[in-house]
């Protein structure tokens, strides 16, 4: 078990937005988490990579308790991807190689994979295009590549297939089901589209108002 | 008498003689000190700001805000107690030099780059602040990184606090002295020239600081445009 | 994209080059304190351009440069008293000798002297021009209801001038007195624009006449002598006062040299300042 949630409660406001009670996630699985909007997919995936700090409860990431300097730890470890990612300026290259130079990965290394992962989300050839000079569906496939880049032992994404046409759709959920094989990445994937979901995962959590149903 | 006044001026300005330019690279180079100093804290000061929780980073951008009003020559007070030899720091004797008015004109721009700054940073970032934490940056690489997809922004929130301190009088004039060819600056001599009635040098010496600001704000923008970051949402 | 870079490269330089200058400057008075005398003086003495003529031929004999402070006597005498500059040269005679007496100043020495005159507008409503003395010409303008403009700013002038009200016991106020804060330069020019009377030192004047309509209309009086004393700032309140210097320019400026130089001072062929060094040993 790669991560254990226990008795996690996060208000905003008065609004409750989970209430778990026990979550377990395996390692090296395809975990879908589904629900209606405002079910609580984004915030508990954000808990995931340490974004959101829970005031009630205990989540353990490989058995060690999510807090101080082990959250370095996690993110370290783990990369999550927004449902509308953001790039840097510059070009599609820098932004896939961000996280690999902040990391002091040489250059000739940091070019290398660069390639790979543009290869695996399908933008051969992209390195050298502007950042904004790209369409939604591309942004997004960059912002893929750059999570991708760490090779993360979990990859965490928010609705990967929202504004995304069938064609590319097909190549991530293959690229999805690759590094799941080759790297046994443990990938956690929020999305309400359900043929997608059955697709590609191996476990589901339904969440309903914060809570887990299934 | 204003049609006389603009002709002789100009003419003072062609003949560009040497106290003139040592009075503008004094300027210069003491402005340019401030703003550099000011710079190197104020913009990782805003963006430190900008990851606080809501309620003392509204504290703290309230406070910036106000320190917009204090006026030049309170801060030249300030400073003053403290460097004159009265004061702690007197034994230094950096007060009447150059360096003083450094001191002074820094303390007041930091406040304007701030909030300048601050000002500026919208929703987004919040998003921007996850995706750099998440790629795994530390807290250095996050400043550096917002500061680059910002710098936009922060060019111009330097350009206003560069016009401020360029156009200010009373820091210059109580921590400098208004010295001869030591610590005399456009603006300190404009206040001088005034005094003695002599109002064409007060005029040239007030479009020389007109042509740097324009000068200055140009060079900026050109390139900004050269690095234009039209983030995609 | 090469020409962005070069301009880059050229800012950075020019930046880097600044601010070492600052920084070398202010060493100049960490590591070599002797290289630099700071005096404050009146801005009648600066504006007229005498302190250069004597700061170089001071800079030529000593290789000391003098940092001319350029503001009020009473301001002139509180940076002395804070002991942010080495000496001071003003024109309060009363305030100096407090000044020495209170332990601020050693080694007060005249230097010279020159003219209060009264200045106003060129028909002389208030008849100054009649004036028997000072006395009589302050009493009339204070009958007059012309408007009066004091420097307002506790300077050598306004200390004379308060003085000068004293003598005929009288305590000006009224919307006919008003008081500047300002400098001599800036009052004059101030009682120009109000066609008003001041009272202000003769070089001052001077200095301004062609620019104003206001002439002089009363002067000449021995009262209205304008004596400019120097005083040394006291080494043992703060042992960083560039005492020697001090005391360089105080033997400098009240030597045959320096005497010279005032005596030969003129604008537009007027001498502003008499040298006064000599009668005092005597």
């Amino acid at each position: 078990m790669i991560y254990k949630l226990k008795d996690i409660i996060y208000n905003y406001g008065s609004r409750k937005v989970l209430d778990i009670k026990n979550l377990q996630i395996e390692e090296g699985n395809i975990h879908v988490v589904s629900g209606a909007n405002g079910s609580g997919k984004t915030t508990l995936l954000k808990i995931f990579n340490a974004l959101i700090k829970v005031p009630k409860g205990i989540i353990l990431f490989k058995d060690k308790p999510v807090e101080k300097d082990n959250i370095k730890l996690v993110r370290n470890n783990t990369v999550y991807v927004h449902q509308n990612p953001i790039l840097f300026s510059g070009n599609v290259s820098d932004n896939v190689g961000y996280g690999l130079k902040i990391r002091k990965f040489p250059k000739d290394k940091i070019d290398q994979t660069v390639q790979q992962v543009l290869n695996l989300v399908g933008l051969q050839n992209f390195e050298s295009r502007k950042s904004n000079n790209l369409s939604t569906g591309e942004i997004k496939r960059v912002a893929i590549a750059r999570a991708l880049a760490i090779n993360p032992e979990v990859l965490i994404l928010d609705e990967p297939n929202a504004h995304m046409d069938r064609q590319s759709l097909e190549q991530i959920e293959q690229t999805f089901k690759d590094i799941n094989k080759i790297h046994n990445t443990t990938i956690i994937i929020s999305s309400h589209d359900s043929s997608f979901n059955n697709q590609i995962a191996h476990n589901i959590i339904m969440l309903e108002k914060g809570e887990i149903v299934s | 008498m204003l049609q006389k006044t603009i002709m002789e001026s100009f003419y003072l300005l062609f003949s560009f003689d040497n106290e003139l330019s040592i009075i503008v690279f004094t300027t210069l180079k003491i402005v340019l000190a401030s703003i550099l100093i000011a710079s190197l804290i104020s913009v990782p000061l805003a963006i430190s700001i900008s990851f606080m929780k809501e309620t003392p980073k509204k504290f703290l951008t309230a406070i910036f805000n106000s320190l917009l009003a204090v006026p030049t020559v309170v801060i030249g007070l300030f400073v003053y107690m403290l460097i004159s030899n009265a004061g702690p720091f007197g034994e230094y004797k950096l007060l009447f030099t150059p360096f003083a008015i450094v001191i002074g004109q820094t303390i007041l721009a930091i406040p304007i780059i701030t909030s300048f700054i601050l000002a500026g940073f919208s929703k987004t970032d919040i998003l921007m602040q996850e995706t750099i934490k998440t790629l795994g940056a530390g807290t250095i690489e996050m400043v550096k990184t917002i500061a680059v997809e910002h710098k936009a922004l922060i060019l111009s929130s330097i350009l206003a606090g560069f016009g401020r301190v360029i156009a200010e009088v009373g820091i210059s004039m109580m921590l400098g002295g208004n010295i001869r060819f030591y610590t005399r600056t456009i603006t300190t001599a404009i206040a001088l020239e005034t005094g003695k009635g002599e109002f064409a040098l007060g005029l040239a010496l007030g479009i020389i600081l007109i042509t740097i600001a324009i000068l200055v704000n140009f060079f900026a923008h050109y390139s900004i445009k050269n690095s234009s970051n039209l983030r995609a949402a | 994209m090469l020409k962005k870079k070069f301009c880059l490269i050229a800012l950075i330089i020019f930046i880097i080059f600044s601010i070492l200058g600052v920084f070398n400057s202010a060493n100049t008075y960490v590591f070599a304190k002797k290289d630099r005398l700071k005096l404050a003086t009146t801005t009648s003495v600066e504006d007229t351009g005498l302190m250069y003529e004597l700061n170089r031929a001071f800079k030529k004999s000593t290789g000391i440069d003098v940092d001319v402070i350029a503001v009020g006597t009473g301001k002139a005498l509180k940076l002395g008293e804070n002991g942010d500059v080495d000496a001071v040269l003003v024109h309060a005679r009363e305030a100096e000798e407090k000044f020495v007496k209170d332990g601020f100043g050693l080694n007060r020495k005249d230097v010279m002297y020159n003219d209060f005159v009264i200045i106003g507008p060129k028909d002389d409503p208030a008849k100054l021009k009649d004036a028997i003395n000072v006395a009589d010409a302050f009493k009339k303008l204070s009958e007059s209801n012309i408007i009066f403009i004091s420097r307002g700013d506790d300077s050598g002038t306004h200390k004379k001038e308060k003085a000068l009200w004293l003598d005929i016991n009288y305590e000006p106020m009224g919307s006919w007195y008003k008081e500047a804060g300002l400098g001599m330069g800036k009052t004059i020019l101030m009682a120009d624009n109000f066609n008003a009377y001041t009272l202000t030192d003769k070089a001052s004047f001077l200095n301004l006449e062609d620019k104003i309509k206001l002439v002089i209309c009363y002067q000449n009086d021995p009262k209205l002598k304008n004596y400019y004393g120097i005083i040394a700032v006291n080494p043992e309140r703060y042992k960083n006062i560039n005492f020697d210097g001090a005391k360089l320019f105080i033997d400098f400026i009240t030597s045959d040299e320096g005497q010279t130089i005032i005596n030969n001072f003129k604008i537009k062929g007027q001498q502003l300042f008499y040298p006064d060094a000599k009668q005092q040993e005597k």
